[in-house]
């Protein structure tokens, strides 16, 4: 296929799986063209609540996610031990999302950790409370890992030129690092944002059905122009802070300047005690979970002294009904079938960028970013109106019911970490090898064959590690798209929480986990192997 | 092989790029592309390579029109600038792509991969990662790439540009000798005129996109054709008044070859040219030892000159303060008649 009827079909199939589902959440968002229903949404006071709730909601959780997560990232950047902050800061992201959430119940709610070790601690843990906690301590890897990489790039020439100019360290921090950190934490707090206003899995379980996305599932079920209108204006919520991510102009540091020796003395000293308790905050409800999924029940109803340790839990899902480990194949099975197709698409659509006119680039890639600009319930929302009454494109049998219904929701949503990673890949590609390729006798095809693709292949692993564990733990669109027959894990977990299985559920939760973990582990190796290789 | 330009023109938008090349790089010739920067230079080769696309105008390859071909139809090698090695493929991997590329049967690579790397004087070090090597033998590397397919015409962007004092002389002597021991037709761009002269048998001068001066090194040295060449080839241009074979200006007064010069004129020479006159209407105002060399500054009333003198000559023991007056060694000088004087 030549590259121009590449391009061509890569934009039928972006057209198809985006464009298509959004159109049709704006048609029944107006049905038979009229606005009333949207205009309904706009006007209306529990809707105006939703969006306050909302906003607010994401305006603190921004805040609290900074409040770990930069300590976090200066602590990676800046200590010897910093990988350790770093891992505790990625244990989140790298667990499925339902299990992330869930795990906090075993800390904070009744029956367990805290509530048995602190006398007093009754408080329920339930609502916006929870919400904001539960946000702060899974939504910081964003601040963790731009800041870290943006103080590792960070000129300290700079902070050296305040402290000869009589700065103590802290105000030439202020002033020699820090704005050069700051397009960087102002990316990270729109990523948080987007993801704040979105997320959906901590509302539903913690009993606040008064967010935009919560709202958006209960109007569902009776007035589905009504959740279409709601699910647009959630759309415009989450996209609001999207022209903060402008690409910063990181500029080359000319000259030989050595990077800045890790922090010692008091500044170590501090940041350690800063930085230890908040990496202990974040992996601790994991760490609880899987404690509490040896506890008979999965709680301490009755303090430390009448808990009584079972595996019952494990042998429920490993040995019991093979519902469960059917469930959690399948969200292996349509997580690999996702991640293959966005491997696919999106090292060919980086490839057909790389090569096109800058109009045709941004065309492509704009359209694949899309799903990352839009909230889950709201592609969820929007996909269940599009593929209910037909496939592709409207073509075809409708795809909702189907087993691969979830497989390509999984694919649409998790193709732009797909193509981030492969696009930022290319772009450390001096396009002198290209030229260098051409003039040794290979053809463009060959020359993506044998060069490019060897040359990707880290960023690809590294793409495919995180839309491998985002699919596996996707909760939102599963809940919205699945069909009973099909049902995934992260479904399947979330209803053994909710009828009171909470040994069994956490069990669950880290089979998925582990489960999830070897591929990782598999793609991981492939994203840091020694590339170098013979072939003579 | 005969490589031939005729009206070739490669352009960017806004204009830049090469506009109207002729040239004929004959068979086994080493041609030197000296240019400045943006003069074009680069953009010539990468044009003949394929790379970039020919605005109008043919090249030809013996007789072949090769206009039109992908880089890969082309039968030239290319060593980058940077070298461009892989970095995913350790150094037998990089001289054996071209081969692949080729179809060359995997029994036979070894035994090309291992001739090239030895021509290119690094035998032996097909497994050894190019991450690992240093500038001089990742240009040796790029080298035995680009001659592995056995092309029939070596293009050199800048070969020796990333490489140190030393290493420079040595790749220098290095690609010189390879040249003869092989009789491949080069194209060496370079903005060093020291380097091109030592290197190529032609010169090829570039200014602004044209070819403006192309021919054995030495006839070009001494005849650059015109006063922006000339000024490019390092000449100093003095504007001068002509009569009876004499130019003259202030503090210096030189007879010059060049029928039918007369009145006001450019009159091009070269630092090491100059010499003292008897007379004292200039002064030495500056003297700066060089170590093998001295320059001397020297002026009079609004005009400066610069002189380069040799260890042992008399013009190497001036010191400022001194008032001399300013001739030209026999024969040196070159009037450009037609060039605007300032």
């Amino acid at each position: 296929m030549t590259s121009g009827r590449l391009r061509v079909a890569l934009l039928f199939i972006l057209v198809g799986a985006v464009v298509h589902p959004l159109l049709a959440l704006v048609r029944t968002a107006f049905p038979a063209g009229s606005p009333e229903s949207l205009m309904d949404a706009v006007g209306s006071p529990s809707v105006r609540a939703c969006v306050l709730l909302s906003a607010g909601i994401a305006a603190a959780s921004v805040l609290g996610a900074a409040a770990v997560g930069i300590p976090l990232g200066i602590a990676a950047a800046r200590l010897r031990s910093g990988s350790i902050f770093k891992t505790a800061a990625l244990a989140p992201m790298l667990m499925p999302a339902v299990l992330g959430t869930l795990a906090f119940w075993f800390v904070f709610g009744r029956g367990g950790l805290l509530p048995t070790v602190v006398s007093g601690f009754e408080g329920e843990f339930r609502g916006v409370g929870a919400v904001l906690l539960i946000h702060a301590l899974t939504l910081p890897t964003a601040f963790t890992l731009l800041v870290e990489s943006a103080l590792r790039r960070a000129d300290p020439a700079l902070f050296d030129a305040a402290r000869s100019l009589g700065a103590g360290p802290f105000r030439a921090f202020v002033d020699g690092t820090l704005p050069q950190i700051l397009p960087s934490i102002g990316g990270a707090a729109a990523l948080v944002w987007m993801s704040a206003t979105a997320s959906f899995t901590a509302p539903f379980v913690f009993g606040t059905d008064r967010t935009l996305t919560t709202a958006i599932f209960v109007e569902r079920q009776d007035d589905p122009a009504r959740a279409a209108a709601i699910a647009l204006l959630l759309f415009v919520l989450a996209a609001a802070p999207l022209i903060v991510l402008r690409r910063s102009s990181a500029s080359a540091r000319k000259g030989a300047y050595a990077a800045p020796p890790p922090s010692r003395g008091s500044a170590r000293t501090w940041l350690l005690a800063i930085a230890v308790p908040i990496a202990a905050a974040v992996v601790l409800p994991l760490v609880t979970m899987f404690a509490l999924s040896f506890v008979e029940g999965g709680r301490l109803v009755g303090g430390f002294a009448d808990a009584r340790f079972s595996t019952s839990a494990w042998t429920t899902v490993i040995g019991g009904s093979a519902e469960l480990p059917a469930s959690i194949g399948r969200s292996l099975l349509f997580s690999a079938i996702a991640v293959v197709v966005d491997i696919a698409v999106g090292t060919s659509l980086v490839l057909v960028a790389r090569r096109a006119s800058t109009g045709w680039r941004r065309l492509l890639l704009g359209l694949a970013s899309i799903p990352f600009a839009v909230p889950a319930t709201v592609l969820g929302i929007a996909m269940a109106e599009a593929y209910a009454t037909g496939g592709f494109l409207g073509l075809g049998p409708p795809l909702v019911g189907t087993w691969a219904m979830l497989p390509f929701a999984y694919a649409v949503r998790n193709l732009p970490l797909l193509v981030q990673s492969i696009d930022a890949g290319c772009a450390m590609i001096p396009s002198g090898l290209e030229d260098a390729s051409a003039t040794l006798g290979a053809t463009p095809g060959a020359t993506v064959r044998h060069l490019l693709i060897p040359l990707l292949k880290p960023a690809i692993a590294a793409g495919a590690t995180l839309a491998f564990a985002a699919c596996t733990g996707e909760f939102v669109v599963s809940i919205l798209l699945f069909d009973p027959a099909t049902k995934p894990a992260a479904v399947a977990i979330h209803d053994l929480f909710r009828t009171g299985s909470f040994g069994v559920a956490a069990a669950a939760g880290l089979c998925l986990s582990f489960a999830t973990l070897v591929p990782v582990l598999v793609l991981g190796r492939f994203s840091r192997a020694e590339t170098t290789a013979s072939t003579t | 092989m005969t490589l031939t330009l005729r009206s070739l023109s490669a352009l960017f938008p806004g204009g830049r790029g090469i506009r109207d090349v002729d040239a004929t790089f004959a068979a086994g010739r080493y041609v030197a592309l000296l240019g400045g920067s943006g003069s074009g230079k680069t953009t010539l080769l990468r044009t003949i390579a394929g790379l970039h696309p020919a605005t109008s105008g043919t090249i030809l390859l013996d007789a072949r029109d090769v206009t039109r071909e992908a880089p890969h139809l082309r039968d030239a090698g290319f060593v980058f600038q940077g070298f461009a090695l892989f970095p995913h493929l350790d150094v037998g991997g990089n001289v054996a792509y071209g081969l692949r590329m080729r179809g060359v049967p995997e029994s036979e690579r070894a035994g090309r991969v291992a001739e090239a790397l030895a021509v290119a004087g690094l035998p032996g070090a097909e497994h050894r990662a190019v991450g690992a090597l240093s500038g001089g033998e990742q240009q040796r590397v790029a080298i035995a790439r680009a001659l592995a397919p056995k092309p029939r015409l070596l293009l050199l962007d800048e070969p020796l540009a990333n490489l140190d004092a030393g290493l420079k002389a040595a790749t220098r002597e290095a690609l010189r000798a390879l040249h003869e021991r092989l009789g491949l037709t080069t194209i060496h761009v370079t903005h060093d005129r020291e380097e091109a002269m030592a290197v190529a048998d032609d010169l090829a001068v570039l200014i602004d996109g044209r070819l403006r001066r192309f021919g054995p090194c030495r006839d070009v040295w001494d005849d650059p054709g015109d006063a922006d060449v000339a000024r490019f080839l390092g000449m100093t241009l003095l504007p001068v008044d002509v009569s009876a074979g004499r130019a003259q200006a202030p503090g210096f007064s030189a007879r010059i070859d060049g029928e039918g010069v007369r009145g006001r004129t450019l009159l091009g020479f070269r630092p090491i040219d100059l010499r003292i006159a008897p007379g004292t209407t200039a002064s030495v105002t500056r003297r700066r030892d060089l170590g093998d060399a001295i320059d001397v500054t020297v002026t009079c009333a609004d005009t400066t000159y610069r002189m380069r003198a040799f260890p042992g000559s008399p013009e190497a023991a001036l010191r400022p303060g001194d008032a001399i007056a300013l001739t030209l060694r026999e024969g040196a000088g070159r009037p450009f008649a037609d060039a605007d004087v300032p």
